[in-house]
């Protein structure tokens, strides 16, 4: 007769959390006897096997039909018998069997996270804004879980006005860019499409057309590292405008100036939706006497501005905006240079520097 | 007296026994020994005397692992796996869908087969091919060395969570001339740097950041990343032959490559819309040099280095025209959906290919002549 046991135990061990969810052959077993999953950052890094389960050809497998390959891993004894530490992390909502020969000694379900704060959300889609220049080069999605890296365009559709979906928009770039914590992606549309006489762009057109309306889908179904799925698509409605064939220039933006001895926010406006992923870096204050003012950058509305609130108030004096050139608008062009230069155009020479720089006065009178 | 001689003597013994015993090994290529944290393998390429190099694109770093592997064979393994990343996830104990192989290298000296693999969760993993099966190779306790990437004045910008924002991704890697090559890209600024970093490491860095412009038919100079890369002798002068995110394929002169200096390479062909390129490598066979390319859309491309050649004297000029269609013959080879490419030796390649009955296998060219014939 064959009858499982389910047994649940949360306790902590080091920084170690144990969560124990176990089907033995046996009824009679107490927590001693039992499997147990050791979790470490949310991944099932290993397994505990009791005192009285025996080493020789002891093997961990995945329990499927067919195969019977067992896993890469390590056993080491430990005081509470072994720890099996697979190569890789235990994969959720997985079945493993512990087998010695061709005996079934376990089997232990590896479960999904707590499903309410776990199941992944996308979070945002960049740019905002619902009109992009025709020669749009990046989008970036954020989400709020870690996500599974090589899949991103089989979840990523983009419809025209006649809700065909449009070919080979995106760049299919393999390994993807994602950021570390794997939480923010960025999707390029295909360079050779968007750069004018490249075959590409001969051959099929600019991937977006001016004055056309798209709609961007992002299907469910896409996974999180922790097995769970987008629960729910998203699609983002916008307005193809005319190409954008001119580099962001710092002297142009509209800077308002804080008072002194206030804490207000020194806000600068961009006049046009730059890149939201580079916004967040590329911006330092200085003093004039080249010290850096600490306080928060926020980024604004749509991506048209950012704001600075410094921790201290505001002291009268002059002060340097410093912006990285690497700073791109919509349409991949930088504070240094076009994303692309027509060589039979004049072109206006200018100085190809690290920093930009924007300077104001904070005086008495404000 | 006479005891506390001896014993000081003796004391004298061990404490120099002790030293000669236990002193600090010297190790080569100014290596460590030690556990490396590398966050993910994008990139591999094999150095001298059996080095790794590791590319590191979360780590924004490349590892240089000594991996002992120096035994020198000559005779190419003939290899031949069916069904690799379904035998792959059934010894990592998960499903297929949960696997990636990213890189593929081969030791030069020994002709092992090393993959990079990466499980869903992002763990990744080096492994070695022995026989028909593979070993995981461990980077307990290694003797490596690494180089930092990320020299952006940004680069300790971080989320709101405390998190990098940037990644200098890795995109390909490449050792020539006592020099670590890496081409990048990042998942912000559309640009292309590529570096040209000493190998050993020291501590001096001159990190050979460029920007790398290209010429597309002489009108429109545009900048972008560099997917892969290889290098190659043309007419007694060494060349960067690197492939674009946009595709063209376009040859620098090496010794143009300086720090800071931004050039112009010249475009030699494009392969195409809704194509990205994958691997290139240059293959000897029967005293003929080919350019071999990789791509996600497109069968394997093979150039006639002779081919390439005969634009001597422009090669780093604009181009007027559109070689594709006028100049460089590519030729189409009967292979498609390759998604990684090396070679074993000189002649043979090893390919990782999804095949039309949707099985991905690593095979060596060995037994297939007629793809450089």
């Amino acid at each position: 007769m064959k009858c499982f046991s389910h047994k649940i135990r949360l306790c902590s061990f080091h920084s170690l959390i144990f969560f124990v969810l176990v089907f033995l052959n046996s009824c009679s077993q107490n927590q001693e006897d039992q499997l147990i999953i050791v979790w470490e950052n949310d991944k099932a890094i290993g397994l505990e096997i009791p005192k009285h389960i025996s080493m020789e050809n002891l093997e961990v497998r995945l329990l499927q039909e067919g195969d019977r390959t067992p896993m890469l891993g390590s056993f080491e004894e430990t005081d509470n018998g072994m720890l099996f530490k697979p190569l890789i992390p235990f994969t959720r909502g997985l079945s493993y069997e512990l087998v010695s020969g061709d005996k079934q000694l376990g089997q232990i379900l590896i479960p999904f996270p707590n499903m309410e704060d776990a199941t992944p959300e996308l979070q945002a889609v960049y740019p905002t804004q619902d009109t992009v220049p025709e020669n749009l080069l990046k989008i970036y999605l954020t989400f709020s879980q870690p996500m599974k890296e090589g899949v991103a365009l089989n979840y990523l559709t983009l419809l025209n006005s006649y809700r065909d979906t449009v070919p080979g928009v995106f760049l299919d770039l393999q390994p993807e860019l994602w950021n570390e914590s794997r939480t923010q992606l960025t999707v390029w549309l295909d360079p050779g499409r968007i750069k004018r006489d490249l075959i590409p762009n001969l051959e099929m057109g600019a991937p977006l057309e001016n004055n056309q309306g798209y709609e961007l889908m992002v299907s469910e179904g896409w996974k999180a590292q922790n097995g769970l799925e987008l629960g729910t698509g998203f699609s983002k409605s916008f307005i193809v405008t005319q190409r954008d064939s001119i580099s962001p220039n710092p002297d142009q933006w509209h800077i308002t100036i804080p008072k002194a001895n206030s804490r207000d926010k020194l806000k600068v406006d961009f006049l046009e939706a730059l890149d939201y992923s580079l916004l967040q870096e590329v911006f330092t204050l200085q003093s004039e006497d080249g010290q850096e003012i600490s306080g928060i950058w926020e980024l604004g509305s749509e991506e048209k501005a950012i704001t600075f609130s410094p921790n201290d108030n505001w002291k009268t004096g002059n002060y340097s905006i410093q912006i990285e050139s690497r700073l791109e608008d919509l349409a991949g062009n930088n504070l240094n240079r076009l994303f692309e230069v027509d060589l039979e155009q004049p072109q206006n020479q200018k100085e190809s520097t690290k920093l930009k720089e924007v300077s104001f006065n904070i005086n008495d009178l404000k | 007296m006479k005891n506390k001689i001896l014993l000081a003597s003796a004391c004298l013994l061990i404490a120099s026994v002790m030293a000669f015993t236990f002193r600090s090994e010297e190790l080569p290529f100014g290596m460590t020994k030690g556990t490396p944290e590398i966050k993910s393998m994008t990139s591999l390429a094999f150095g001298p005397e059996g080095v790794l190099f590791i590319g590191d694109s979360k780590g924004a770093s490349v590892y240089a692992l000594n991996t002992k592997d120096t035994e020198l064979v000559t005779a190419a393994p003939s290899v031949s796996i069916e069904g690799i990343d379904t035998k792959l996830a059934a010894m990592l104990g998960t499903t297929v869908d949960n696997v990636s192989i990213l890189d593929i290298a081969v030791n030069p000296n020994s002709k092992k087969v090393y993959m990079a693999v990466q499980s869903a969760d992002g763990t990744p993993l080096l492994m070695k091919l022995e026989g028909d099966s593979f070993a995981p190779v461990s980077l307990e306790n290694v003797e490596y060395a690494s180089v930092e990437l990320n020299n952006s004045p940004a680069e300790d910008a971080k989320d709101n969570r405390g998190r990098s924002l940037r990644i200098s991704s890795i995109s390909d890697l490449g050792y020539s001339d006592g020099k670590l090559l890496v081409s990048g890209l990042s998942n912000q600024e559309f640009s292309s740097t590529f570096r040209s970093i000493p190998f050993p490491f020291t501590d001096d860095q001159d990190h050979a950041s460029l920007e790398i412009f290209h010429a597309a038919h002489g009108r429109y100079e545009t900048t972008s990343p560099i997917k892969t890369f290889t290098t190659a002798e043309i007419n007694g002068k060494s060349y960067l032959v690197a492939s674009y995110t946009c595709t063209p394929l376009v040859l620098f002169p090496m010794e143009e490559l300086k720090s800071g200096k931004h050039i112009k390479g010249r475009t030699i062909a494009e392969m195409g819309s809704g194509n990205q390129p994958l691997d290139i490598l240059n293959v000897k066979k029967d005293g003929k040099s080919y350019l071999v390319m990789a791509n996600s859309n497109r069968p394997v491309f093979r150039v006639n280095f002779s081919d390439i050649e005969n634009f001597e004297g422009s090669l780093t000029e604009p181009v007027k025209d559109n070689f594709a269609t006028e100049g460089i013959d590519f030729v189409s080879m009967p292979l498609t959906n390759v998604q990684q490419l090396d070679k074993i030796d000189e002649g043979t390649m090893i390919i990782l290919q999804r095949k039309s009955n949707g099985s991905l296998d690593l095979w060596s060219t060995d037994k297939a002549d007629y793809l450089l014939r």
